[in-house]
């Protein structure tokens, strides 16, 4: 706190110019201790919005929102078998990337990704006559994000906690009378909430991307992703 | 500080008395020593570097990567419990505020198709397959339901789920935490009896919290 401590004059005093004890040490305490102005100089609760600066608590909403925002509205096949996540795969959901989104540990108390969309499995069916209709194809769909930081050619990272598995149970089979009975279709949706963490501020900037793939056994099955919404809130102080 | 003014005017001619210059001086000296405020400040002058950390926003997140074992062989809510973690978030709030938690996760029910085939004769088991297989989530704050997500999970054995919701609160300790629940449901209520299920060769299918991560933002007053 720069703290301002005046020579106090009294009657009869002999008024003095010295530095140490006069008028000047006055002048000098003020020249000094203004520039060192801190949070304690500051009355509780004494500042309001119209003093801060735009975007010193949350970043501000930028002129384009294609770094921070995504958006799908078409049907995005994912059509990979066993492939995981790979900057270079199939398993790339096209449209499903955020970026550069800027984060700095040292001084944001997080960054927050969001990203919210519909899933749509092919019919699944068995030709399993017995009781229950199990899926003998048993697909397994697997959902997660990665990130890099900065926008070259490279791999992604997996983002921690963020893999999300979708298997189907039962299926339509052929019955024992002959009569096809009709497979499942599973049309859901799904939505992902991650508080990035990372150790540095990653300068370039960060980029996210979804990544799909099937990796059940057998015959891998296409899904698709639609009505996407994807973005990211940057937390400061 | 903005209006402050002098208590003692002196014009040409005054002996000026000591006391009278001091109390011009303390007026704002003692405004500098700890109460300025906004009107000091130009407007947007304050910048993020210069706000202590965690002024307007705290933020807290857990990641739980191993499975967290939801027994169907209760129909009370499951929570931590120094054995399992669920998921749970303790904070210290300074001021009022409101609080946004958010859940997303996946779960694994293990395959039906695991059953011996003779339970397809069982009226146990038809009864299981009408979908009557429930997992419940919900987030609950102070011991309140934020929100919930019942489903039944009869149709997959792995799916993700997600879940949002706000509250105010005022200051002092509280925490967040995740329940969960998993149940058959009969048309009289939960199946509570499983020996009888399991008389019937039906395996007792716990559900299995995944990858999840809950996460806090305390926005401040």
């Amino acid at each position: 706190m720069a703290r301002i401590e005046l020579n106090k004059i009294s009657a009869g005093d002999t008024l003095s110019t010295a530095t140490s004890s006069g008028v000047n040490a006055d002048i000098d305490q003020w020249n000094t201790e203004t520039g060192s102005i801190d949070g304690e100089n500051v009355r509780e609760e004494g500042i309001d919005r119209r003093n801060l600066a735009n975007g010193a608590f949350v970043e501000p909403i930028p002129s384009s929102l294609s770094g921070t925002y995504a958006k799908i509205t078409s049907t995005t096949t994912v059509n990979a078998g066993n492939i995981g996540l790979s900057s270079s795969s199939a398993s790339v959901v096209t449209g499903a990337l955020i970026g550069p989104v800027y984060y700095d540990p040292a001084t944001d108390a997080g960054l927050k990704i969001n990203v919210s969309f519909q899933f749509e499995t092919p019919i699944v069916q068995t030709t399993d006559s017995t009781l229950p209709h199990f899926s003998a194809v048993r697909p397994n769909w697997s959902v997660q994000l990665g990130y890099r930081v900065g926008n070259s050619v490279g791999s992604y990272g997996a983002v921690a906690g963020t893999k999300r598995e979708l298997s189907i149970e039962t299926a339509g089979c052929a019955n024992t009378d002959g009569v096809t009975m009709a497979g499942h279709k599973w049309i859901d949706s799904l939505s992902i909430a991650h508080m990035f963490q990372y150790g540095s501020s990653g300068a370039p900037g960060f980029y996210f991307q979804l990544f799909a793939w099937e990796d059940g056994s057998g015959t891998p099955l296409d899904f698709s992703i639609n009505y996407l919404n994807m973005f990211a809130t940057r937390y400061k102080r | 500080m903005a209006f402050r003014y002098r208590n003692q005017y002196f014009q040409d001619g005054d002996a000026v008395d000591p006391a009278g210059w001091t109390k011009n001086v303390d007026e704002y000296t003692q405004e500098f020593n700890g109460y300025l405020d906004r009107d000091n400040f130009p407007e947007k002058s304050i910048s993020t570097a210069m706000i202590v950390s965690n002024a307007a926003n705290e933020v807290y997140s857990q990641i739980l990567q191993t499975e967290a074992n939801v027994s169907i062989e209760t129909t009370r809510w499951l929570e931590d419990d120094g054995t399992t973690s669920f998921g749970s978030i303790s904070f210290i709030a300074a001021t009022d505020g409101i609080l946004t938690a958010e859940w997303s996760g996946c779960w694994r029910h293990p395959r039906h198709g695991n059953w011996p085939a003779q339970k397809a004769v069982s009226a146990v088991y038809a009864h299981l397959l009408a979908g009557s297989w429930y997992l419940s989530l919900r987030l609950v704050v102070d011991g309140v339901e934020l929100c919930q997500v019942p489903k039944s999970i009869n149709t997959f054995s792995e799916s993700a789920e997600y879940m949002v919701g706000s509250i105010p609160l005022a200051a002092g300790p509280h925490v967040v935490k995740l329940q969960a629940r998993a149940a058959v449901v009969g048309d009289e209520g939960p199946v509570i009896n499983h020996q009888a299920m399991q008389d019937h060769g039906v395996p007792k299918n716990d559900v299995a919290l995944k990858n999840r991560e809950l996460i806090a933002i305390f926005r401040k007053r």
